[in-house]
């Protein structure tokens, strides 16, 4: 059954017209529900368990919104960054001059890949 | 001080009431409404603004404005009216707890017009998914594709139930528009 334009823009005047009314019980209805609502205590907010509001940074962890955020991926980066380079400096040495030459000792695992021209 | 609805929730994310109560209190008389037209029951749709500004507070820690907080709590208070419908239970007489006032309903349907009660008994008459999407087009001024985010389908979803139910409010109204 095909509609007639003239068929449409009544009806569509027609419900405009109606929702646009407003009707006295909604305020009424709004006082009755604002009122229950202070009645009593609100319940516990959803994820507020944690004491503190630091303690709510597992939930960024349990995150699943996958979608690119530049914070966390420079995040991602610096890290990633920071531990090839302490995994080629090693912890227990100091970055200066001295230690800056890869050792020649054969139970260093620098010396694997950097084969060290004797002078 | 910005208080605007995004600034408000995240006050209220971090357990402010004094936040929640402006809130309510800006948005409640749309909330009841927008329950009313979509249940075409008052006391339901009371019902239904509560348990919706309850939803607010309990999630607002974790809400992120992906979307405006309108839209959200629009869907929230579209769900909770098509699941009311759903698992409408016949439950003892004790269980209904105070009874919603119905003299101002009484009273507001006699001021009405008689088309404009015409019009309310056929939008009552809808299935409710195309009621829904009526008041959210006609009541809410929503595009086809806010409808079909807030239901949760798809733009020719809800393209089809508009114009299922035109064709049955048509039907009922034809006499009505004729007068018109």
């Amino acid at each position: 059954m095909t509609s007639h334009p003239t068929d449409d823009r009544r009806l569509d005047a027609m419900l405009t017209r109606h929702f646009a009314a407003p009707a006295r019980s909604d305020d009424e209805g709004a006082r009755r529900v604002a009122g229950r609502l202070t009645a009593r205590p609100l319940p516990r907010q959803a994820g507020t368990w944690l004491p503190g509001t630091w303690l709510r940074w597992p939930t960024v962890l349990l995150n699943w919104d996958l979608s690119p955020a530049w914070p966390r991926v420079t995040a991602l980066a610096t890290c990633a960054v920071l531990g090839f380079v302490i995994g080629l400096a090693g912890l227990d040495t100091r970055i200066d001059d001295a230690s800056a030459a890869p050792s020649v000792t054969s139970a260093d695992l620098p010396s694997l890949i950097f084969d060290v021209e004797p002078l | 001080m910005d208080d605007s609805d995004e600034t408000l929730m995240v006050r209220i994310g971090r357990g402010d009431e004094a936040a929640f109560r402006l809130l309510s209190r800006r948005h409640l008389r749309s909330v009841v409404a927008l329950a009313r037209h979509i249940t075409g029951n008052a006391a339901d749709a009371e019902d239904v603004a509560q348990d919706a500004m309850l939803r607010v507070w309990t999630h607002a820690p974790r809400w992120q404005p992906l979307a405006s907080f309108k839209t959200w709590l629009t869907r929230i208070v579209v769900n909770l009216c098509l699941d009311r419908k759903r698992r409408r239970v016949i439950l003892p007489i004790e269980a209904a707890g105070d009874p919603a006032d119905e003299a101002p309903d009484a009273r507001e349907r006699m001021e009405r017009s008689e088309i404009d009660r015409h019009v309310a008994a056929a939008i009552d008459g809808l299935p409710e998914r195309q009621r829904a999407a009526i008041v959210l087009t006609y009541r809410e001024g929503l595009s086809n594709a806010e409808v079909a985010d807030i239901l949760g389908s798809s733009v020719s979803a809800v393209e089809t139930l508009l114009v299922r139910a035109k064709q049955r409010l048509r039907t009922q109204l034809r006499p009505d528009e004729e007068a018109d």
